[in-house]
């Protein structure tokens, strides 16, 4: 004889005969909305539905409307990444009631998002964002990052790529707040600075997706400094990193044993002396493809004399 | 992927159940396998002679039993996408309105056949998305 879970006795109970919680509609008057709401629509059937159909329900009816917003309540994810339609804030302003179970929140180019549209989102659902991306979210400010980074638990991906807001206080509140981030994308910051960097990534060693690109303070230093502390690293975009060198590169390569790809397109004091070891690993992709074969050997002996001439730092540690 | 979710021994006899207009079905083990509301109750209570479904009448039941041949009968592997074919393909043969739809869902809550539970479902988010407008949605599916 099996042991049967509480849910199944219920269920049993109900098919010999017992009284039923809610009025059995009568077969010809059976609606979509006389399916049972917690066990089918919104578990099995709301699941499927995209935003689109959830507004376009809410204008049907009263019914319609209390159902799609019980479907927005449970939902885990929310993108609207470039989407910058017509009367956007207005929706926004509805998600920002409904959704209350929110996961993974994409909000990247909305031009139109601005700190009185995101904070009273970010107050329902800091509980369970474990993924957040305002990548070119321009019109925002750090105010809006405060609630993500204290209160948001649960945080693990973060990007904030273009966000010429983000200042050296809000990484520093980042450092002490989020140790626990897997991925985070801080391209095109400038106003981060090198020393906050350095800091940044000896707290944050559970890293395995970093994206520096374009963020003029990333130096050879700051690569020590993750190769020291980040030996979870798979992928590095180091695009644009015009002060980085073979010495910074080198130390990523010894220290982070797991790395499968790095991006230095336009680093232009990186050489094959550095990526020559990188390309031995496999599968590992570099975005600079391997100069011609009869080329290396000539490429090797020119910058052999360019080993020296490094990034000079104030916190260069031998 | 769909399986059977082991909560009760399976049944290796045929059952008799009788759906709420009075109809009697006897109804092979194989099919009565896959729902798993009756290998509960006969787990619980294994001398019931005739199980009664209140909730479903002699119509939905034989397409919720058309159902489940097809699945036993299936060559391929059950999944969303082959589930979802399957059920378009009874839809076009058996089904010519959305109550009976909607019945299917309610039967396949009440007998938890989750293969049913998945089609179905899925083929109503389907209908639902392929509106283009709230008219259309007021229209088909008669929400006012």
């Amino acid at each position: 004889m099996c042991t049967l879970q509480i849910e199944e006795e219920a269920h049993l109970l109900h098919i010999c005969g017992s009284r039923s919680p809610s009025p059995r509609p009568r077969s010809g008057d059976l609606s979509l909305f006389d399916i049972c709401w917690d066990d089918v629509l919104i578990p099995k059937v709301a699941k499927y539905l995209s935003l689109k159909d959830l507004f376009n329900l809410r204008c049907c009816s009263r019914v319609a409307q209390r159902f799609a917003e019980a479907s927005l309540e449970i939902r885990a994810e929310l993108h609207l990444s470039g989407n910058n339609s017509k009367n956007i804030e207005i929706a926004f302003k509805v998600l920002a009631r409904c959704c209350h179970r929110l996961e993974v929140l994409h909000l990247a180019c909305c031009k139109w998002l601005k700190d009185d549209l995101l904070l009273p989102l970010l107050k329902q659902n800091k509980q369970r964002l474990r993924a957040v991306n305002l990548n070119e979210c321009v019109n925002i400010t750090a105010l809006s990052l405060q609630p993500i980074i204290v209160e948001c638990k649960e945080l693990r991906v973060l990007k904030l790529a273009k966000c010429q807001w983000l200042t050296t206080g809000a990484v520093d509140a980042l450092t002490l707040h989020q140790s626990n981030l897997v991925e985070f994308d801080i391209s095109h910051c400038g106003a981060i600075g090198e020393r906050c960097l350095i800091i940044f990534f000896r707290k944050l060693n559970k890293l395995t997706i970093l994206s520096l690109a374009n963020t003029p303070s990333v130096t050879d230093q700051v690569l020590i400094q993750i190769g020291n502390y980040c030996k979870d690293l798979e992928h590095i975009n180091l695009i644009g990193c015009a002060a980085i060198s073979d010495y910074g590169v080198r130390a990523l390569t010894v220290h982070c044993p797991r790395l499968r790809s790095l991006h230095i397109l336009r680093c232009l004091r990186i050489t094959e002396l550095s990526l020559a070891a990188l390309r031995q690993r496999q599968l590992f992709y570099i975005d600079r493809p391997p100069p011609p074969l009869q080329d290396v050997n000539a490429v090797a002996h020119n910058n052999a004399y360019n080993l020296n001439d490094f990034y000079p730092s104030d916190f260069l540690v031998y | 992927m769909y399986s059977f979710i082991p909560r009760a021994a399976p049944i290796h006899r045929d059952v008799t159940v009788q759906t709420s207009n009075g109809c009697q079905y006897r109804v092979k083990s194989e099919l009565a396998n896959q729902m798993v509301a009756i290998r509960c109750l006969l787990a619980k209570s294994a001398d019931i002679s005739v199980i009664p479904l209140e909730d479903i009448d002699s119509e939905t039941f034989e397409l919720v039993l058309k159902w489940c041949r097809t699945v036993r009968d299936s060559k391929v592997t059950l999944n969303e996408h082959s589930a979802r074919t399957m059920f378009k393909k009874l839809v076009q043969e058996s089904i010519d309105d959305r109550i009976m739809i909607y019945k299917l869902i309610l039967a396949a809550n009440f007998l938890d056949i989750e293969s049913l539970w998945g089609a179905t479902t899925q083929h109503l988010s389907d209908e639902i998305n392929e509106c283009k407008s709230v008219q259309d949605m007021n229209k088909i599916f008669n929400v006012k």
